[in-house]
């Protein structure tokens, strides 16, 4: 009996490890062999007690134009992404049915409003060291300060690696810099 | 007595026994001998290192968490998958050895059981937060519980379990809760989530009822059932909101009749949940507005829901009866009461068949309790009284006079009753004399 219960316990043991293992490993894939799209983005600096500090992740091309209205349901979807003339990621085409390619991901919901079906994209958190998430939101509100007076889009983007649906998250860029490099820049300006 | 504290007792007198020559120092030996492995520590002992266990397991994987969650930029990402799952080993290590030689210690499978719980909510979470991974609360306790439950069993820890209820109720809430989740059907695997952990609360009744273990899982199990239904209470087909609460303070009450019959107060937490629940409820549908609201429609599981607990229901009565074990009938007829009130009646007489309800409910818990000599039941009824006065004069239109008068004449009659129970019990005590 109590041999049982300790194999037992071991095959759980096994499978409890295997849980976070297999979700390495598919986000480690992505990464290593995804194909690389820049997102647009409108960061804000949220807090998480399990998961630390963060910026939350919201993006410019978050819906397609559809000829339907009032259609709502759980996902997953799978939206079809293009560049821009500007190399950023814009969503071509969505379906609840599989779509194939390196340049598919799979969103988890969609609502559709005023013909426009709006989804969430699968990677809505940057997450930060805690001592540089402030910084990240103070050095995002000036990007956006000062993209409004010269009345211009402001540099802030991810770029994201997409491979077989999964999209992960490669790097937050503010003023067009990765966001570590854009804080060590500030605070050596602060310095002098 | 139990075998344990009967063999302390009897190797603690050995001493006096030899010394007053009844038994020789040999046969004192022979018996210490044979009763030594008996003995446990003390219940008090074994409660504190049980608590201390399981606060350690607590602040230790808490501390793990906080750790984990600073973000620890200096380390690459396969560090930091292997720091993820670190505390996971540990707790699987330790599990392992609680199993191989200390499994019948609770302190062991307690602390190893929080710690474990507490590992794996930590090795998905920095997982998540290395691969900035979506905000998907409702995939990550998924994967929380589906981990846990086996744990519970096979570990034998109620913290898990406790842990466990936690998750399930916040899995609810992030399914069928929110301005998204009201227009989609229902999702009831929280239930099935839920009664999955029931069966090791019903093999620890078996097992010993009256520990302390049994007490708060059955604070947890309670309190986690009624909030799992306040997930469902604010979607638009949740109408009728008032029989699934009645239907489930009154199984509460009726289990704590069947099973906890001899148990008071906090050692009953069914009885106090239950009767707490059914007076909120009841007090509550008083008012002519709590009947107002109609669904526009009903999904069919709901009203599966509802016979499933209509036969629970039935069950218990007529074995409470069968046995002959005492319960307030009035109380037990809640989710009829309130079934007649919803699908029979309508606005002003529903409302008014639940308050002859709640003045027949404090009249024969009052009733009861002055038969049985019983403070609580008395008190009980009275505070039943009183909400359902202070409700109607709050509510009503009645003038200053009427409500003095009536004030006055139920704290006179809240006073006089106590003093004269006093009396009867001082007077009882001189005969007993």
């Amino acid at each position: 009996m109590k041999n049982l219960r300790l194999l037992l316990f071991a095959v759980f043991a096994i499978v409890s490890v295997a849980a976070p293992v297999s979700i390495i490993w598919k986000y480690e894939a992505a990464l290593r062999h995804g194909v690389t799209y820049k997102f647009r983005t409108k960061p804000v600096d949220p807090y998480d007690a399990f998961r630390g500090r963060y910026v939350t992740l919201d993006f410019a091309a978050d819906s397609l134009d559809t000829a339907n209205d009032g259609y709502w349901r759980k996902g997953p979807y799978y939206v079809r992404l293009a560049n821009d003339a500007e190399g950023f990621a814009k969503p071509v085409a969505a379906s609840l049915t599989p779509l194939t390619g390196s340049d598919v991901i799979m969103v988890d919901s969609a609502w559709n409003h005023n013909q426009s079906l709006r989804f969430t994209y699968p990677f809505n958190r940057y997450y930060l060291p805690e001592d540089l998430a402030s910084l990240a939101e103070q050095l995002y509100q000036r990007a956006n300060r000062d993209a409004a007076d010269r009345e211009s889009t402001p540099e802030t983007y991810v770029t994201v690696s997409v491979y077989r649906g999964v999209g992960v998250l490669k790097e937050l860029y503010l003023h067009g810099r990765p966001v570590r490099e854009a804080i060590s820049a500030e605070l050596e300006q602060d310095r002098r | 007595m139990n075998a344990a504290k009967f063999a302390r007792q009897l190797v603690g007198a050995l001493p006096a026994l030899v010394e007053q020559n009844i038994i020789s120092a040999d046969g004192a030996e022979a018996l210490r001998r044979h009763y030594a492995p008996m003995m446990r520590p003390a219940r008090s002992l074994s409660v504190g290192l049980t608590i201390s266990a399981i606060l350690g397991g607590l602040l230790v994987g808490a501390g793990i968490i906080l750790l984990l969650a600073h973000n620890w930029d200096a380390l690459s990402r396969p560090a930091r998958a292997g720091v993820a799952l670190a505390p996971l080993l540990v707790s699987i290590g330790l599990s392992m050895f609680t199993l191989w030689r200390r499994s019948t210690s609770a302190a062991w499978r307690e602390g190893c059981g929080v710690f474990y719980f507490l590992s794996i909510g930590a090795a998905i979470a920095l997982v998540s937060q290395t691969y900035h991974l979506y905000h998907d609360l409702t995939g990550f306790l998924l994967v929380w519980l589906a981990l846990t439950l086996p744990l519970i069993y096979l570990l034998g820890t109620g913290t898990a379990l406790v842990g466990f209820w936690a998750c399930v109720v916040a899995y609810s809430f992030r399914l069928n809760a929110g301005w998204h989740a009201r227009e989609l059907p229902p999702d009831f695997m929280p239930l099935v989530w839920w009664a999955a952990g029931l069966p090791f609360l019903v093999w620890q009744v078996w097992r010993r009822r009256g520990s302390l273990t049994v007490t708060w899982l059955s604070a947890a199990c309670a309190v986690s059932g009624a909030l799992l239904l306040l997930a469902y209470s604010d979607r638009r087909d949740f109408a009728y909101w008032q029989l699934p609460y009645a239907a489930l303070f009154t199984l509460y009450y009726l289990v704590a009749c069947r099973w906890f019959g001899d148990a008071r107060g906090w050692r009953n937490p069914f009885r106090a949940v239950g009767c707490l629940g059914i007076a909120a409820v009841a007090v509550t549908l008083t008012f002519k507005h709590a009947f107002t609201h109609r669904p526009e429609f009903v999904w069919p599981w709901f009203s599966a829901g509802w016979a499933l607990a209509a036969a629970g229901w039935s069950a218990l009565i007529v074995e409470l009866a069968r046995k002959k074990l005492s319960f307030n009938w009035v109380a037990a007829l809640f989710p009829g009461v309130v079934a007649v009130s919803v699908f029979v009646l309508t606005g002003h007489w529903s409302a008014l068949l639940m308050n002859l309800y709640v003045f027949a409910l404090g009249v024969f818990t009052l009733a009861r309790g002055v038969r049985r000599d019983s403070w609580l039941s008395m008190n009980e009824g009275l505070l039943l009284l009183v909400a359902l006065i202070v409700s109607r004069f709050f509510s009503a239109d009645y003038g200053f006079v009427a409500r003095g008068v009536a004030f006055i004449m139920v704290g006179v009659g809240f006073l006089g009753l106590n003093g004269w129970v006093l009396a009867r019990r001082n007077k009882r005590k001189e005969s007993d004399r």
